[in-house]
């Protein structure tokens, strides 16, 4: 624990997603983070990315508003381009040397205009492109690079190598370029640590045999930038000749499950990720014949077999063959060796062979852990406990996402969150003691007139080297209620910060434009700067001539100038009908509800009273413990976790109970704990976590079960054998048990690992037992892997059959036919083990609509975003984690139980919950209380309520909508659907954009 | 004045044609049926079982039994009937006296008295139970869609419609087609396509439908293009079609569409207000025969009138629209609007824009593109003579064709209120 | 709600060619971001687009649509986020539901089909906004002013 003088901040070390997520979770909890990222900017390989898995989202649509906030957050400070030197002190205490790498750039005068980049000479391999598009050696990382500074590569710079050139320098109106920076270090005081270093993609070079000199053999991250609209070729996938590939390879497992080149793991994404490749290629091109040579198919998340189904039927080819090699024909084309079904060997051609590569340690986390004095595993990644995902084994050191292990992104996110709550549970004592306070100079009046100020930013050149900037100031001040309009060069800089303040103040101005970039990143800089002026920031608003006019009409100069006032005058049309608005301050009660007592529910319930909140942890039956509770191999790790949910006074537990007729909403909800079905307990609540767990299937006549006597479940047989209950000789265990059919299109996750384990645990106490696996495909994701391959050492059979050739058990008989051989089997068994699938508990067909929360057709809790949210849901304050949401083994489960607490603790560690200020609002007096808005609300803000109205002067109750501002986000569709108008959404509201819309355009007879 | 009920309006076989070979089947089998025979989806014919009802009220007088049962058993507490002015006008009057309710027997069905828009006003005070025309009802359950009606509290007993006439309307055709004074009407009937009249003296004169609508002298535009006849979507639906010549005149056919529906009934039959028995399977066929012939009529003049409307262009519209002197009254009788006196159409709605085509007219088109129950009534009280229900419709068919939603039929969602429109690819 | 015409002090279309004018609303997530993507990468583009951040494509009410129209806009077009990665759930579907109803009024109005245009454009889809500009000022220019242009406008 750590000692009561705690630092109240924690170092992430990573400025991935996982980091990121950390970061965000931890500084919306009350610490202050220190985001350390060795790259110039934050967002890691997730913003390489296309599209993601299995919804197709456009990556950088989910993940720029997370970087954006991160970037913005108070309690968050980035340390780009840096990296970690030295580690001293202990736990609640530690020490961080950080060397910042200079960028040779004062970070504090660039604004990020770009003009540098277009004067520099050098041109070299663009890394975020994957080489396949070059830079210059003065560059973004990538166009949305955040911080928006810009960096020389050393290694490149003509100035810096041979003291010749300085273009960059002498270009630059802000005097930001600086060859002779130096490297500086800063020793920051942290309590914990995370360590988030997510991955670096496996380079297939050593695997000679696939060729990847060829150009048209290129890797996953590099095909991920050629089907990427913003990549190097625009989106258009193509051959080193410039055409459209008829036949596409997808090769899998390239530097994974291969134990000769020390990467015995499979890396987990893989298989997925080719999946939404060959989709992705389908989806614009049908006929690009599309082909994934792959071992296993191993498609186990949730929604993800569906996905690979849906490749398939979109005629994309899977076959289960590795590939021993690519040769490169005298003509330069490329053609593949492979296994065909009969043994032969095929070869192949096609036109472009995409490498699934693997993901890997980076090679930096050696020394990285040395620093941190943490023990890593064989291939380099963070060594932890199965009950302690998140913990290294050094005491304040925390680890997330693909550092720890090859997973996909919802489960580093979750993992991410998962460490923010174990880093926020130890110091807890010291939380808020580094939460920077905002303190808000009081607002000057703002009378009946607007008054309006209005800067046009030159940007250096960007702005001002396309659109005549005098013209549109001089355009503005003649526009009723201008008070004053003037030019900047960079009106993101500092010292124009000054000169808004002064103009507010000078001019008395009540409202102000800014026309320069996009309101998507600038527009806070702003609004905080006339709040320190004494304006309410949301009369602020921003005209954006420079991504929707100098930077795309580049050689109209007249047209972009003449639209440049159009977008000043719309933003003058708009602003003057702005109002100030204020956040709501909402009341909040600190604790928590729990819904179910397996070991996702005490987790999270023992994570939210390590975090200091009282919680009611409410199990349906009279033992906590859930599906493992029969499990003698589970016992000890169960105990401690049931030990400690029982003896913290924080926690209240509630056997045979459930929870019954909720409403309100985050921070205020309402119910009933019902035990024995009758003792009703109200209990008001700040938030809930659904952690109702799964069950194994139990279908009577499943490959006998329950008819034959030997038939077993995995449940079933893990019990016995954990018994030691001996004395088969003959086991058979048949996988995809009622999963990945027709009824279950799902893949039930966890069979395959427990299989294997089952297996080799029973093969150990047995060695003379004879046991056989019969499989779709094993589906041993992560250091599983190395499992699958123990028990095939131990000489566990593996017998791969087709779904549509299902085994068949007959008395003491399973009949089989083993595909990868083509040859009929009967095979003797005394005892038969089915992979029965998992299924989502009936009771969540009440509980999801009780706390307005969906749910797959399977049943699962469908969480908001599969990708970046994946505990929580669109009602706030509702969480969800462990087989609720999905079947997940054991350490997953712990992880997305301290995920969900996490995210509950970003709730619970609020004084108050403040509403967005941008709400819709009900005008009383105008609904009629017709509930068109109430069922488009995609938050359930919106509630029917007999109210009591008074119009002209005559009270009368009547039916109205009232919005929620805790629940309320802020989309506006309410408004739209409302036929009298009687909602509006705030800063968006018709009067203001119906005046917008109008100031587009005006009348010829008035120009003379 | 109406002409509902009408078995064989215009369009229907032509007179001369030769006399049927079998006597008509019988309307009904079996017995007089108890109250617990009465179940949701059965047809029956029934007849009020008071003399004076079953004279004066059309067809046997079974809606007016079972209005007059549901008030006096406390099962409604008001009741709305038609007050006769004239042959051709009524008044609609809410009151909790059964002999108000006897009174109104024979009474025309509600023209255009848009219980809708009265209905909002009351309904929450107290249970009704009301007869109604197809569209009404589609008003109605719009209305309830739109949280502005409890169907919970209110009763329909819907009535076959085969379409309306205007009053001044009628009145004028009497005097100028058929040179009858309008005031000697006593009785109107539509039989084998034509719109017959009787006078006081007892004498019939008879004019083809056909050709009164070719003069645009007959059934309101909206009518001829209506597609719902049969009011099934009230809780009773009520009508003469299918009741064969045996109970000709002394018979009303009903369907029983909802759990309400039965109550009503049973409480009629066991309250000792009306006698029922099965539709014999003829009648019914004979009703929904009566029923496709009229919807193929609509069809064709749907056809007719739209059809035509696809090639007209924007300057159409605007001179379509040009005399609007935004009064807004259109707005104000529309049954599906269930706004209050300020919505986006008004508010926003600036005469100063003094565009070419109204944002209020913009408004509209869009919000009964989702709504519209094609009552006509918007035509009806425009003071600039706009044909708005074509307009309407003409904006609403295709949307509404293409998701197959008809507005009011049941509690389908309207589409804007849907997140998602499934049938939309 | 009327406004008083503001005046501009220049124009670039005395030429008396015909130069479209088309509103656009852009979600504040993709599409707004897709724009600024175009604009990052230089993706050259008519100066003809007039553009409206709203945070949700959701947000753009009929009203809008219409008031830009008989303003004197040739062109309205709404942009969202792809189907499924709408910031706010799913915003982008209501979007779809009420855009089918605007878009089959005005092609009973007599207004020309590619006048209103819905489309789906992410944050990495920079060039597929520029092209989606340039596509629709083409078609705008090959029809003429708008049917319910307000004479006068420039």
């Amino acid at each position: 624990m750590a000692n009561a003088n705690a630092v109240g901040a924690v170092a992430v070390i990573g400025g991935g997603i996982a980091g990121v997520q950390s970061a965000l979770d931890l500084a919306n909890s009350g610490y202050r983070v220190y985001l350390i990222e060795s790259k110039p900017s934050i967002g890691g390989v997730m913003a390489q990315l296309d599209k993601t898995f299995p919804t197709l989202d456009c990556s950088a649509c989910i993940l720029s508003p997370k970087l954006v906030e991160a970037s913005r957050h108070p309690d968050i400070k980035l340390m780009t381009y840096s990296e970690v030197t030295a580690l001293s002190g202990d736990v609640g205490n530690f020490t961080l040397t950080v060397k910042k790498k200079t960028r040779y750039i004062d970070v504090d005068n660039c604004v990020g205009c770009g003009d540098c980049l277009a004067k520099c000479p050098k041109k070299v391999d663009d890394e975020f492109e994957e080489g396949l598009s070059k830079r210059k050696a003065i560059y973004f990382q990538f166009p949305q690079a955040i911080p928006k500074v810009v960096t020389i590569d050393p290694d490149n710079c003509l100035m810096i190598k041979n003291g010749k050139c300085g273009n960059c320098a002498k270009v630059c109106q802000r005097g930001a370029v600086k060859y002779d920076l130096k490297d500086e270090f800063e020793d920051i005081e942290v309590g914990a640590v995370i360590m988030a270093t997510g991955f670096e993609a496996f380079n297939p070079t050593i695997l000679e045999a696939y060729r990847f000199d060829h150009p048209d053999v290129v890797t996953a991250l590099q095909f991920e930038r050629y089907t990427n609209a913003s990549g190097p070729f625009a989106g258009h996938i193509q051959t080193s000749k410039g055409e459209l590939p008829k036949k596409i390879a997808f090769i899998q497992c390239v530097g994974s499950r291969n134990p000769e080149i020390n990467r015995a793991y499979c890396s987990s994404v893989c298989c997925t990720y080719a999946v939404k490749q060959s989709r992705l290629i389908k989806d614009h091109h049908p006929e690009v014949d599309v082909a994934i040579f792959n071992i296993d198919l191993r498609t186990f998340g949730k929604g993800y077999e569906e996905f690979a189904l849906r490749a398939q039927s979109d005629g994309v080819r899977f076959i289960n063959s590795r590939p021993s090699g690519v040769d490169v024909k005298n003509d330069g084309a490329l053609s593949l060796r492979y296994e065909g079904a009969e043994s032969e060997v095929i070869h192949e051609e096609f036109d472009l062979v995409v490498l699934s590569v693997g993901l890997e340690a980076p090679k930096s986390s050696v020394e990285l852990a040395k620093i941190l004095g943490i023990e890593l595993d064989k291939y380099g990644f963070v060594k932890t406990d199965l009950e302690a995902p998140t913990e290294t084994s050094r005491i304040g050191i925390f680890t997330a996402g693909v550092a720890q292990g090859p997973k996909d992104i919802p489960e580093s996110v979750a993992q991410a969150s998962g460490a923010a709550s174990k880093a926020g549970a130890l110091l807890n004592e010291a939380r808020k003691s580094l939460e920077t306070v905002v303190e808000i100079p009081p607002e000057n009046p703002i009378g009946d007139e607007p008054r309006i100020g209005v800067i046009v930013c030159r940007c250096g050149t960007n702005i001002g080297g396309v659109v005549d900037v005098p013209a549109v100031v001089e355009y503005a001040s003649t526009l009723p209620n201008v008070v004053i309009a003037t030019e900047e060069m960079y009106s993101c800089a500092d010292d124009t910060q000054s000169r808004i303040y002064d103009m507010i103040q000078d001019y008395k101005l009540n409202r102000f434009v800014v026309a320069a970039c996009t309101p998507r990143t600038h527009e806070p800089l702003f609004q905080q700067t006339c709040q320190e002026a004494g304006l309410n920031p949301w009369l602020f608003e921003f005209a954006n001539i420079r991504e929707h006019c100098s930077w795309i009409h580049h050689d109209e100069p007249e047209n972009a100038t003449h639209k440049a006032k159009d977008l000043v005058r719309q933003a003058i049309g708009k602003v003057k009908y702005y109002t100030p608005l204020y956040s709501q301050s909402l009341p909040l009660v600190h604790n928590a509800v729990v819904l179910g007592g397996g070991v996702s529910g005490l987790t999270a319930a023992n994570e939210l009273a390590e975090n200091g909140y009282e919680v009611d942890l409410i199990e349906k039956t009279g033992e906590l413990g859930g599906n493992i509770r029969k499990l003698e191999s589970y016992k000890e790790k169960l105990e401690t976790i049931i030990q400690k949910a029982q003896s913290n006074d924080k926690i209240h537990i509630h056997y045979n109970s459930v929870m019954e007729n909720v409403s309100g909403s985050v921070g205020n909800f309402k119910g009933q704990i019902i035990t024995d079905g009758k003792e009703a307990k109200e209990l008001d609540f700040g938030i809930i976590i659904i952690a109702t767990g799964a069950h194994e299937l139990k279908q009577p006549g499943l490959f006998g079960y329950q008819e034959n006597p030997i038939v077993k479940t995995q449940l079933e047989f893990k019990e016995a054998i954990d018994k030691n209950e001996s004395g088969f000789k003959n086991v058979v265990f048949i996988q995809c048990a009622g999963s990945r059919n027709d009824e279950r299109p799902y893949c039930s996750r966890i069979c395959c690992t427990n299989t294997v384990r089952n297996a080799i645990q029973y093969k150990e106490q047995n060695p003379d037992a004879e046991i056989y696996v019969l499989y779709r495909d094993i589906r041993t994701y992560g250091m599983y892997e190395e499992q699958y391959t123990k028990a095939r050492e131990l000489g566990v059979h593996f017998m791969m059959y087709d779904k549509d050739e299902p085994p068949v058990v007959s008395g003491n008989t399973v009949a089989v036919h083993d595909r990868t051989i083509n040859l009929h089997f009967n095979l003797d068994a005394d005892c038969v083990v089915i992979s029965a699938a998992t299924v989502a508990e009936e009771g969540n067909r009440d509980v999801g609509p009780m706390m307005k929360v969906p749910l797959t057709k399977d049943g699962f809790f469908m969480e908001v975003h599969p990708k970046l949210r994946p505990v929580d849901f669109g009602t706030d304050g509702v969480f969800v984690c462990g087989l609720a949401q999905f079947p997940k083994l054991f350490e997953e489960s712990v992880s997305q139980a301290q995920a969900a607490a996490s995210r509950a603790c970003t709730i619970l560690s609020r004084d108050a919950l403040l509403s967005p200020a941008e709400l819709s609002s009900v005008d009383e007096s105008v609904c009629v209380g017709c509930g068109a808005c109430k069922d488009v609300c995609p938050y359930h803000a919106i509630t029917l309520e007999e109210k009591v109205v008074t119009q002209k002067g005559l009270s009368f109750k009547a039916v109205r909508s009232v919005i929620n501002p805790a629940a309320c986000k802020g989309c506006g569709c309410c408004a739209m659907s409302c036929p009298t108008g009687a909602i509006d959404q705030s800063h968006f509201d018709n009067v203001q954009l119906l005046s917008q819309v109008k100031s587009v355009f005006y009348f010829e007879e008035e120009v003379n | 004045m109406s002409a509902p009920e009408n078995p064989a309006p215009a369009g229907a076989p032509p007179a001369g044609k030769p006399p049927e070979k079998k006597p008509p089947a019988p309307s009904t089998v079996g017995d007089v049926l108890k109250g617990s025979d009465i179940q949701v989806g059965g047809k029956y014919i029934g007849w009020s079982v008071r003399d004076e009802v079953r004279k004066e009220g059309g067809s046997g007088g079974l809606v007016t039994s079972i209005l007059a049962g549901a008030l006096e058993k406390g099962l409604v507490e008001h009741v709305v009937v038609l007050k006769k002015s004239s042959q051709y006008e009524a008044v609609p009057v809410l009151t909790s006296d059964v002999e108000d309710v006897y009174a109104s027997a024979g009474s025309m069905h509600m023209l255009i008295s848009n219980p809708t828009k009265y209905l909002r006003q009351f309904q929450n005070d107290a249970t009704i139970a009301l007869a109604v025309k197809p569209c009404d009802m589609r008003g109605i359950r719009e209305q309830q869609k739109r949280n502005m009606i409890d169907l919970d509290k209110i009763f329909t007993i819907g009535l076959n419609c085969g379409g309306t006439m205007m009053p001044y309307k009628i009145r004028k055709v009497t005097e100028e087609v058929y040179g009858v004074n309008p005031d000697d009407v006593r009785a109107e009937e539509i039989e084998k396509g034509k719109l017959i009249l009787e006078t006081t003296d007892g004498e019939h004169h008879a004019q083809s439908i056909d050709e009164l609508e070719e003069e645009d002298n007959g059934r309101r535009e909206n009518c001829r293009y209506c597609v719902v006849k049969i009011a099934t979507n009230a809780d009773l639906a009520c009508g003469n079609w299918g009741v064969m010549p045996d109970y000709a005149g002394k018979g009303t056919f009903v369907e029983v569409m909802t759990e309400k529906g039965a109550e009503f009934l049973r409480n009629a039959i066991d309250g000792g207000y009306a006698e029922l028995k099965v539709a014999s399977e003829p009648a019914a066929e004979a009703r929904g025969k009566v029923n496709s012939i009229m919807l193929k009529m609509s069809a064709k003049t749907k056809e007719e009138v739209f059809v035509p409307m696809q090639s007209q262009t924007m300057t159409d519209l605007k001179k379509e629209l040009e005399n609007c002197i935004g009064c807004g009254a259109c707005r104000t009788v529309c049954p599906p609007c269930a706004c209050g006196t300020e919505a986006k159409c008004t508010a926003f709605n600036d005469p100063v824009d003094n565009y070419d085509i109204s944002l209020f007219h913009m408004i509209r088109f869009l919000h009964l593109m989702d709504s519209c129950v094609g009552c006509g009534q918007c035509s009806d009280v425009c003071p600039a003579d706009i044909p708005l229900a074509r307009l309407y419709r003409k904006f609403a068919n295709p949307m509404q064709d293409e998701l197959n939603y008809v507005t009011g039929m049941d509690d389908r969602t309207p589409p804007f209120f849907e997140i998602k429109l499934e049938e939309v690819q | 709600m009327s406004e008083v015409k503001t005046t501009a002090a220049s124009s670039c279309a005395s030429s008396g060619e015909f130069v479209p004018k088309i509103v656009m609303f852009c979600c504040n997530w993709c599409s707004y971001a897709g724009a600024d993507g175009a604009g990052v990468s230089r993706f050259q583009q008519p100066s003809n687009v007039r553009v409206v951040r709203v945070m949700c494509s959701s947000r753009v009410d009929p009203v809008h649509i219409y008031t830009a129209f008989l303003e004197g806009a040739d062109a309205v077009l709404i942009t969202g986020c792809h189907i499924g990665d709408c910031h706010y759930v799913n915003g982008n579907d209501k979007t779809l539901v009420k855009y089918k109803f605007i878009k089959s009024m005005l092609n009973e109005m007599g207004m020309e089909d590619d006048r209103l245009m819905l489309r789906w454009i992410s944050a990495s889809e920079g060039q597929q906004f520029a092209e989606f500009v340039t596509e629709m000022v083409e078609k705008v220019k090959a029809l003429g002013p708008s049917p319910l242009r307000k004479d006068g406008v420039v």
